[in-house]
């Protein structure tokens, strides 16, 4: 176990599996003598060379094209952006090629690439440097999207997605980078896709959230501790494709649903596991679900703005009291 | 001038008549005497009729209502002719509501409980009525909580009576459990569930019905009954029927015992009398009532003043009276100011039975069938004609011996009845 921060164990878990598996690379801007814009490639450049740590020019739908086509061709590329905010570049790539391609090509290829971004507000980064597009990608069947609450998750997390042979959307949220986490050292210390994990264990209300949101929803739940509501929280981290079952299990022992989520609710995960939850579990409900999310707005660029906007520790407080 | 045509009031102890069948309809043409609707009192059928020619211009009366005693019914006129003010404040009958509850007392229910899945599964799973449950939560929502402290509060129900409750669709908060404290069992839902399917068929409880019970009960409640019973030798009413009848006479058993029975009480006035608030009131004369089937229950037409009559005017008074009452025409003041009355049940086989006094009355007189009996005379078995009848009194009025009285006089009148005519 080592202490580090989610961007170093991000830059440890590729080593990894760049040392383990030769096909493995890496592309993005400022990736290589840089280390990247946000340090998760720290000293790979210098360890791996020119061919294994690929700077990008600006050109989202070019590099991540070669990515797709790359993985096609056997090889098991990580592209980097820098926000994910010019995905959109890319995402004729994504959607149209990635996500289609074993389907398409009657499952003779796959395409067993990662695509990492950094994500997420907080920052005062205004409307192009703050997206999150969790909901927009889960929609689309071919895609998987993922993403950590801590350092350790990030590195077995990233270790699953690199392994799987799949196109996976790894989001980084950018006010996580810099927290500190135990990591496991072991190179095969993997978290499983798909699996959402319980880290925290409450009776009264269900909280299932993920990236940012979760160190959130503990703050939230140490101050409805006072009120006597002990709230279990749960960490989907793969949205796509989403753990419900751990979500519903907690239903049924709490009768209480909150889907805390950083971005707007319309058509957004919170309202994909409220509709599953109201699906499979109506009888459990005690209260109607409650989804807390991003005020329908664009991110603003005056910090006091953006924390209107975006979910507080207060507004998660407020609301969930109103659940009772 | 338009005429308003109100609810009568054909008994003294009429309040409302409750319409059952209107005739005519606004703009028909009338005569006098032409039936406008049917009503219907605890005690008989009317009809209301036009008191003189005319159109309807208006009927303020509507089918299935009952209305009080004057209530405007229809009014009748000239066409385009204006009703007048005062008669138009009160033109619009309020009809008598019997469940009319004060609007402060019922808060205001929705069709359908505010609940949450939960709350409802719960309820659901310990057969609670979700209406019966207060909600404590946001907007009033019934949550679990609720609903479990609802089911704290009621009787317990045992695991297999709540089984059968949830699967009978049957809600155990109003029923009360024969186990122990209170608890409702399974035999308590079995119970529930036979008296459920059993009313398959509802009717609505007729006026008569509805006093015959409501007297009925009272007297049984008030009244101390005390019964007597003596099996009396009809031998020579017997023949004196069967004389008769071979002179075109035809009288019944009953009209023989009528005029015996009405013998009696002028000997005894006690059993003619009624206790009115700490005193003994003696009315004058002897008004017998007869207990007369009739369709859909039991009237009791009084026969006015019996000491007088002949016999054979009694059994006249008596076969018009049933007649009457038979046909729903008995007019109301032949259905009160009795004061004794004799059931007779004869005609239908039965042997003995013990009747329910008549209020205000202190007692009647149950009659059972005239039949042929082995009886012991002088050591030696005879067959005679024999009838049993019991005496109903009321004990704060009649003692036993006094009861006992009676029914010998009666049973001596009906051995020796020339005795009748001293």
């Amino acid at each position: 176990m080592s202490r580090k921060t989610m961007s170093a164990a991000i830059a440890m878990a590729q080593r990894e599996e760049m040392l383990r598996d030769e096909s493995v690379y890496i592309m993005g801007l400022d990736v290589g003598p840089y280390g990247g814009a946000f340090g998760c490639t720290r000293g790979l450049w210098q360890e791996f060379g020119r061919e294994r740590v690929m700077d990008m020019p600006i050109s989202e739908a070019g590099y991540v094209g070669a990515a797709v086509g790359s993985a096609m061709t056997n090889m098991r590329p990580i592209a980097e952006l820098q926000f994910t905010d010019w995905i959109t570049i890319a995402s004729d790539m994504l959607v149209n090629q990635a996500a289609n391609m074993r389907y398409t090509f009657g499952g003779s290829l796959s395409v067993p690439m990662v695509l990492r971004a950094p994500v997420g507000g907080y920052m005062a980064a205004a409307s192009q440097h703050s997206h999150m597009f969790e909901s927009w990608f889960s929609f689309i069947p071919g895609l998987k999207v993922v993403l950590p609450s801590n350092p350790a998750d990030a590195k077995g997390l990233l270790k699953s997605a690199i392994r799987d042979n799949n196109p996976v959307l790894f989001f980084e949220h950018k006010m996580l980078y810099d927290i500190p986490g135990e990591v496991p050292d072991d190179p095969e210390f993997l978290v499983p896709l798909g699996k959402a994990n319980v880290v925290r264990e409450g009776s009264d209300v269900t909280i299932a959230t993920y990236a940012y949101m979760v160190d959130m929803a503990k703050q939230a739940a140490e101050i409805l501790e006072k009120d006597g509501i002990h709230a279990e929280i749960i960490d989907l981290r793969t949205i796509k494709p989403m753990d419900t079952d751990t979500v519903i299990t907690s239903v049924k022992k709490t009768n209480r649903l909150c889907c805390l989520q950083e971005t707007w609710l319309t058509c957004s995960v919170a309202s994909q596991i409220s509709a599953v939850v109201a699906e499979e579990a109506l009888e459990y409900l005690d209260a109607p679900i409650l989804r807390i999310g991003a005020l329908d707005a664009p991110n603003p660029f005056s910090a006091k703005l953006e924390r209107y906007i975006l979910p507080s520790v207060e507004r998660i407080v407020r609301e969930i009291r109103e659940m009772f | 001038m338009a005429v308003i045509e109100r609810m009568p009031k054909s008994g003294y102890t009429m309040r409302e008549g409750f319409v059952s069948k209107i005739l005519v309809q606004i703009g028909e043409s009338v005569q006098k005497g032409t039936p406008l609707l049917e009503y219907e009192t605890d005690k008989l059928t009317g009809t209301v009729e036009a008191s003189g020619a005319g159109t309807v211009l208006q009927i303020l009366a509507r089918e299935e209502e009952s209305y009080p005693v004057l209530s405007p019914l229809v009014v009748i006129g000239e066409p385009g002719e204006e009703i007048p003010a005062e008669q138009a404040g009160d033109a619009q009958p309020k009809p008598v509501d019997e469940k009319a509850v004060p609007e402060t007392e019922k808060p205001k229910k929705a069709e359908r409980a505010f609940a949450t899945p939960r709350a409802r599964k719960i309820a659901k799973d310990q057969g609670i009525d979700l209406m019966a449950v207060t909600g404590t939560g946001p907007k009033g929502r019934i949550q679990a909580k609720d609903v479990l402290s609802f089911a704290e509060a009621r009787p317990k129900a045992t695991h297999l009576a709540q089984k059968l409750a949830a699967q009978g669709e049957i809600t155990l908060d109003q029923m009360t459990g024969t186990g122990p404290r209170g608890r409702i069992g399974k035999e308590d839902v079995q119970h529930a569930q036979t008296t459920v399917e059993m009313a398959a068929r509802t009717e609505r409880l007729s006026s008569m019905r509805g006093t015959i019970a409501t007297r009925l009960t009272q007297s049984k409640q008030n009244i101390p009954h005390a019964y007597y019973t003596y099996d009396i030798d009809m031998g020579a009413l017997a023949e004196i029927k069967c004389k008769l009848s071979k002179e075109g006479l035809k009288l019944t058993y009953n009209d023989l015992l009528l005029f015996g029975v009405s013998r009696v009480l002028q000997s005894n006035p006690l059993f003619t009398a009624r206790i009115e608030e700490g005193q003994i009131i003696y009315p004058d004369g002897v008004n017998l009532g007869m207990a007369v089937s009739v369709n859909g229950g039991l009237v009791v037409p009084v026969i006015c003043c019996t000491e007088k009559p002949s016999l054979t005017a009694l059994a006249e008074r008596a076969a018009e009276l049933a007649k009457q009452a038979k046909e729903g025409k008995l007019p109301a003041d032949k259905m009160s100011g009795g004061s004794f009355t004799v059931s007779n049940l004869g005609k239908y086989g039965v042997r003995q039975f013990s009747a329910i006094i008549n209020p205000p009355e202190s007692g009647i007189l149950a009659v059972g069938a005239v039949e042929d009996r082995v009886c012991a005379v002088d050591g030696e078995m005879k067959i005679k004609k024999m009838a049993t009848v019991t005496l109903s009194a009321d004990h704060r009025l009649i003692d036993g011996a006094e009861a006992a009285a009676f029914l010998q006089q009666l049973d001596r009148f009906c051995r020796e009845p020339w005795r009748m005519i001293l």
